[in-house]
């Protein structure tokens, strides 16, 4: 979307604050990584249009693409008051559930996201993470993910038996089988637990890779959320340089080194302890562009 | 003159460098700085802050601690930026700059903020 549109848009919505060209331009603004502007118009859009399923939708994404998840919770339970079976919003509670650590409840949630868009990458890294969280935590074994994932197809749906139980465990054996490769997509240019890597989307969710700490806390969905449109503000300062277009990003901080490079509008991040050496952490980064890129290629 | 002027010049001495600022992190705003004629330097050192948050953001959330040391890498050029007690020194260089040196140049001007 160009920026005219953009422009175009806004100037209709100031002509007719009544408008839904709201929902488009708050799309558009979140496309472009401007989620403060995205978050505000479509606020006020959903504020003006109570009954508009996709500006409740549209206010919950934006508040889980910048962290805000009692926002984003609200939302996509408004979403779901006004249509149950409403996919986006079992996707986006999902990932809220899975964060604040409610393993069943996400694993519920994402297994119908998964089983309304079974395409969506995210929603079988989600789940597939899911699975292996709930794995060790119920077992405490380290058997493979895979194992794990089969076990969980197989066993009584008493977990998921609120709403989608059925629906979960018919589909739950191929989400897993891709969501795990998903999860493991880096692993051959890792192989060191100092090195993470993660491919995120353009709203900062964890399309492939994974970074699980110990306890189960997913930090590649927190670094993601607070690194969303990191892309489209160094395209902005480096304007004012005429420098081009961003290629790669370093930061390093009192105990890790975080290398970044954009890929089409995703992003592929390595983090690394401190003690790996700056230039091996940009050349895996390198290894792990090119892998994500061949394998963005086989999805579409 | 600033306190910071001879941090900056010796940055800013470097084959490659265009421009090099000390920032206030919190607000972007300029505290000193130098770069060619016709640069606009409050946007970008507001960009570069502002960059410079979001990734102490990620950094924090991820358990990481603070950042120290930050550089964008672009087709025509890089921006890099070392950071302390609220300050960051940003300096923007060709892309033939010998990033080694100057980033440990930066980091060692850091010190000094």
């Amino acid at each position: 979307m160009a920026v005219d549109d953009i422009h175009a848009m806004s100037e209709t919505l100031a002509a007719d604050p009544g408008s839904l060209v709201f929902l488009p331009l708050a799309e558009a603004l979140l496309a472009r990584g401007d989620l403060v502007r995205a978050a505000r118009v479509a606020q006020r859009g959903a504020t003006r249009h109570p009954d508009r399923i996709e500006a409740h939708d549209l206010v919950a994404r934006l508040a889980l693409a910048q962290g805000d998840d009692e926002r984003a919770e609200a939302g996509f339970a408004a979403v779901l008051g006004l249509d149950p079976s409403f996919g986006t919003a079992h996707r986006g509670l999902g990932l809220v559930r899975y964060r604040q650590g409610r393993l069943n409840e996400a694993r519920e949630h994402l297994a119908y996201a998964a089983h309304l868009d079974p395409l969506d990458q995210t929603v079988r890294s989600a789940l597939d993470a899911v699975d292996g969280v709930i794995a060790r935590r119920d077992s405490g074994s380290g058997e493979p993910a895979a194992a794990r994932a089969s076990a969980h197809a197989s066993e009584p749906a008493a977990e998921a038996a609120v709403t989608h139980d059925a629906l979960a465990a018919e589909d739950h054996v191929g989400v897993d089988a891709q969501g795990e490769s998903a999860a493991r997509l880096f692993d051959p240019f890792l192989g060191d637990a100092k090195l993470v890597a993660l491919l995120l989307d353009a709203e900062g969710l964890v399309s492939a890779g994974e970074y699980m700490t110990s306890d189960g806390r997913d930090l590649g969905s927190e670094i993601g959320a607070h690194l969303t449109g990191v892309g489209d503000e160094a395209d902005r300062a480096i304007r004012h340089f005429k420098l081009g277009k961003w290629t790669r990003l370093a930061i390093e901080t009192e105990a890790a080194t975080i290398a970044m490079a954009p890929l089409g509008e995703q992003a592929v991040l390595v983090a690394a302890s401190r003690d790996v050496p700056l230039g091996f952490v940009r050349r895996t980064l390198e290894r792990c562009l090119a892998v994500a890129e061949r394998w963005i290629g086989e999805g579409t | 003159m600033s306190d910071f002027t001879s941090l900056i010049e010796t940055v800013a001495r470097h084959r490659g460098v265009s421009a090099c600022l000390v920032v206030s992190e919190s607000d972007g705003i300029v505290v000193d700085g130098t770069a060619q004629v016709g640069m606009q330097m409050s946007p970008f050192a507001a960009l570069t802050a502002s960059l410079y948050r979001k990734a102490g953001k990620a950094s924090a959330a991820a358990g990481f601690g603070s950042v120290s040391y930050f550089e964008l890498e672009a087709e025509d050029g890089r921006v890099l930026a070392a950071g302390r007690n609220g300050l960051l020194i940003v300096a923007v260089a060709e892309s033939r700059v010998n990033v080694g040196l100057l980033r440990v140049e930066l980091l060692r001007a850091a010190e000094g903020l």
